[in-house]
């Protein structure tokens, strides 16, 4: 079971020992109450029901304790560094009524309330532990009912570890960025290029034949040095030799444009998969993989992190590859020509490596800090001009001057320390990467000179010493690059990973693998003893039973947060429960096909989304394929047809973001309308009559009623009177169903809470009425 | 008694001679309120009104049902047995730890784990993003979050040496 860590060996035996302790090394504060009639039994080996470690010690600190429950107590053990065991506290299951958890601030209380109404406080915990000890609570309230926990609880509620590391990974991602096996993913990311074999084989060729080209010059200047210019022989060789190295730069800059618009082809489509994939996926998986995750998170995976895979596999594998061409062929040359005097030359690699990568860090850290200060002051210039009319109102120009300021004052400071070390690290850095230059003047200029007759076989040449000044000095700038590919490197596969993270999730809503497919669903729901809790901390619903037959219009009411729109989302599978069951027709939800369900469950929202395009296309979005006579059909049944043949554009009247302005009235009838086109079996109106005016209410009620009609209907609604055509209401109160009955069953109860919610409407309604009469007057 | 007005939208302000805390009983940990040896409360709940700005000025004193019975305005001022239990709840209620030293900063693409002392002890901090992890409290001062939700207090990032600096000074 989940609710078990491993304590230490004297946490565990603690608990033996304790009872029949004195002299053994552990203390027992009140080890009398152990059995809960004051006689010392000793425990041979309790078994241990629920272990779980805290991470705040007795006095408060950071420090070891754990929570040990075995079919008797709930003990609490201090355990120290020195591998001493303690406990503080010890009760008996049987003298509690409850268990429970206290939030403070940044920490929490797990406390124990006995019998008689006392409550000790069992331990505390970090905010992080929260909804581990949210689960002990519930798991020792189980004990004390004698029930079974429920399997739900414990499940998921630590955060992973990385196994390899064991740095807490994100929640959201999964992924530790320390381990992640950079070659397994720069692997999986190439393998989207290989259904483009064509394209990635030309590319390598022209990369290899492209390189090739841009050394072979220096070669040929070194061949023209020693052969023809300090000789004085083969005068007549120049035209030709010249002819050759304008071809062969021209052949060279002629393949990299080639090998430029293959590569922009393949590596970007490589990015439209990828792009297209993550989208794909995340349109599949369920709302509570959104619920766990924000919004703007997952919106830079799609962009940023995508952004970031783009920069990387458009240019940087590119560079990546040439790179390492250019220096391997540059250091082939070189050590063939002489290697002694190559190995000279790489002396102050390292140096110019390391100091590369240390200068990078100061810069990206002065960079970093430019972009925050640059970002707050025009978030601060945004916010202040967009609060224009307070500061003036308030006469406070001065103060946000000078708030101002100060502000841009830090601009400048972080813009000139940028700007500093930029001026004062890169001459350095140059001037290191200068120093192989020198090495090859001193030695190579010595065997120059001791080479007079400049014979290849007798010293260095004076074509030779050309050709090492050179190739070193082309050697520098991808060496300097592939030191900075390494961070360009972990980033994107970082990136990289993220994205595949999207790809590889698996909704936690699935369908079964034996689903059941349902063409046609009668609508008969019943709830079987639901509970739900979004963060697995506080339940929202618990233990909701309810048999809705084919039909009948439900009404749920309740106040604010009491889990009407959670029952609505269990409904519609959004989420599914997480103990119980919602059957329909007999058939477990989950049970049902994800798509027959799907396509007979319609939604009304109270603020209804219109998605951009033609009132036309927006109330066919279930059914795109409807004809236009049934499209007017259900908007003329929806109280929509005049209002939308009014506009100079009908049904092509383009709405959603900059299309025409349509009110909340007329919105909730394009909903209607849609949902009445999308004929679902089972109906869902969340609020539907909200925020509209009598007499629109009144058209939206008469479109409800064409709608419900022959449908097993859910209804939430504030206004209790738009409930009266319901069959039956449902009265939920904290998550659970307190009353269930029809309309005038419940008014009859004398202490009932729709009553009193019916009431206290009444009371609001006349005082309105009352204000309007003295309007009037 | 004027602090205790009638009306509901007045703060009540208690003058330290007219509250007392004290247990309901030995066993209980919960904490009981009498003011003015006339009217008494269960299961109070204390809260700071300024924890940062001024931590020991305006205690709110709150209801089993989380509603304000009223505040205290000087803590130091109250009888020395109420203070004493007010201290231990505050204590206990209170538990954001205070940085007081980094021994080893190390960030891996936004990825930043300290190693930290803090009032409450040893601990490792290990914060994603930290633009969006921390909150400026004053000059100098900041608010980090983990990436458990945990959340320390830094009272003074430039005393926490060159290490933590070079990480932070990003974000200050």
């Amino acid at each position: 079971m989940s609710l078990i860590d491993t304590p230490p060996e004297s946490v565990s035996q603690a608990l033996t020992r304790g009872a029949s302790l004195n002299g053994n090394g552990l203390h027992n504060d009140d080890s009398q109450k152990r059995n809960g009639n004051g006689s010392q039994e000793t425990h041979p080996e309790p078994e241990i029901r629920l272990s779980l470690a805290t991470d705040l010690a007795q006095n408060g600190e950071f420090g070891e304790r754990w929570l040990l429950v075995d079919d008797t107590n709930v003990s609490v053990v201090s355990y120290s560094s020195n591998g001493k065991a303690h406990i503080d506290l010890s009760r008996p299951i049987s003298g509690l009524r409850e268990a429970r958890t206290e939030t403070l601030v940044d920490s929490g209380a797990l406390l124990l309330v006995d019998k008689s109404g006392d409550t000790a406080e069992a331990l505390r915990y970090s905010t992080g532990l929260s909804g581990v000890f949210a689960g002990a609570a519930r798991a020792i309230k189980s004990y004390i009912d004698d029930e079974d926990v429920p399997e739900s609880i414990g499940k998921d509620m630590r955060r992973k570890k990385c196994p390899t590391c064991g740095d807490p990974l994100p929640e959201d991602t999964g992924v530790c960025i320390r381990c992640i096996d950079k070659r397994a993913v720069l692997l999986r990311l190439l393998s989207f290029a290989f259904p483009y074999p064509k394209q990635l084989i030309l590319m390598t060729a022209l990369m290899i034949i492209g390189t090739f080209l841009g050394i072979l010059p220096t070669k040929v200047q070194q061949i023209l040095t020693d052969s023809v210019l300090v000789p004085h022989k083969h005068i007549s060789w120049i035209p030709w030799i010249v002819f050759l190295l304008i071809l062969m730069s021209g052949m060279a800059v002629a393949l990299n444009v080639w090998r430029g618009r293959v590569a922009a082809w393949l590596s970007n489509h490589i990015v439209y998969s990828i792009r297209t994939i993550a989208y794909e996926r995340l349109q599949s998986l369920s709302l509570g993989y959104y619920d766990k995750r924000q919004t703007g998170s997952l919106l830079a995976r799609i962009t940023q992190d995508v952004n970031e895979l783009q920069a990387f596999i458009v240019d940087g594998i590119q560079l990546f590859v040439v790179n390492t061409l250019q220096i391997v062929m540059i250091m082939a040359t070189l050590l063939v020509s002489n290697w002694q005097l190559t190995l000279l030359v790489l002396i102050p690699v390292p140096l110019t490596v390391y100091l590369t990568r240390r200068i990078s860090k100061v810069l990206w850290n002065t960079l970093h800090r430019l972009y925050y200060v640059r970002s707050g002051l025009s978030g601060a210039i945004s916010s202040v001009l967009s609060g224009v009319r307070v500061v003036k109102a308030f006469a406070q120009e001065a103060r946000e001057t000078e708030k101002f300021r100060k502000r841009s004052h830090t601009l400048f400071e972080a813009q000139v320390n940028v700007e500093k070390a930029w001026a004062t690290y890169f001459p350095i850095l140059g001037f290191i990467t200068t120093l192989g230059t020198y090495v090859i003047w001193f030695y190579g200029g010595r065997e120059v000179v001791h080479n007079p007759l400049n014979l290849p076989g007798h010293g260095m040449t004076l074509g030779y010493l050309m050709m090492f000044l050179n190739f070193i000095a082309m050697l520098m700038s991808p060496l300097s690059q592939m030191t900075r590919m390494a961070d360009w490197l972990s980033r994107s596969t970082a990136a990289a990973e993220r994205v595949f993270e999207v790809i590889d999730a698996e909704p936690d809503v699935l369908n079964a693998s034996d689903a059941v497919r349902m063409p046609r669903i009668e609508g008969r729901v019943e709830l079987k003893n639901v509970r739900f809790s979004y963060d697995k901390n506080q339940n929202v619903l618990q233990d909701v039973s309810l048999t809705v037959e084919p039909g009948e219009m439900i009404g749920l009411v309740g106040h604010t947060g009491a889990g009407k729109s959670t029952l609505i989302n269990l409904l519609s599978r959004f989420y599914d429960v997480q103990e119980g069951a919602i059957l329909i027709d007999g058939v477990d939800i989950r049970q049902i096909d994800v798509e027959d369900l799907r396509s007979q469950v319609g939604v009304v929202l109270q603020e209804p989304f219109l998605f951009p395009g033609t009132i036309a296309d927006n109330i066919a979005y279930a059914r795109p394929d409807s004809s236009r006579l049934e499209i007017m059909k259900a908007a003329k049944a929806a109280n929509a047809h005049d209002f939308v043949m009014k506009f100079a554009d009908g049904y092509d009247t383009y709405v959603g973001e900059r299309g025409a302005r349509l009110s909340g009235g007329e919105r909730q009838r394009l909903s209607i309308a849609r949902a009445i086109l999308h004929n679902p079996r089972i109906l869902i109106l969340d609020e539907a009559t909200a925020s509209v005016d009598t007499e629109t209410e009144k058209k939206i009620q008469e479109a409800i009623g064409r709608l419900i009609t022959g449908r097993t209907t859910f209804a939430i609604a504030h206004r209790l009177s738009t409930l009266r055509n319901a069959s039956r209401l449902v009265v939920i109160e904290r998550g659970k169903v307190a009353e269930v009955g029809t309309h005038d069953e419940l008014m009859a109860l004398p202490e009932g809470i729709f009553r009193k919610l019916v009431n206290m409407q009444q009371e609001v309604n006349k005082m309105h009425q009352e204000v309007s009469e003295l309007n009037v007057v | 008694m004027s602090s205790m007005s009638s009306n509901q939208y007045d703060l009540r302000v208690f003058k330290p001679e007219e509250v007392r805390l004290f247990r309901s009983s030995p066993n209980d940990a919960t904490i009981r309120l009498t003011v003015n040896d006339e009217r008494s409360w269960y299961n109070v709940r204390i809260s700071r009104a300024f924890p940062f700005s001024d931590p020991e000025a305006y205690i709110g004193l709150r209801d089993g049902n989380d509603a304000e019975i009223g505040l205290i305005e000087d803590m130091k001022a109250l009888d020395p047995a109420s203070r004493a239990l007010l201290d231990i709840e505050l204590e206990r209620r209170y538990f954001t730890p205070k940085v007081e030293a980094v021994t080893v900063a190390d960030e891996v693409h936004g990825l930043v784990t300290f190693r930290v002392k803090t009032d409450r002890g040893d601990r490792t901090i290990v914060i994603r993003n930290l633009r969006d992890s921390s909150f400026q409290l004053g000059p100098n001062r900041l608010m980090l979050v983990d990436i458990d939700g945990n959340r320390y207090e830094l009272p003074d990032v430039r005393s926490l040496g060159p290490v933590a600096y070079t990480v932070l000074a990003k974000v200050i």
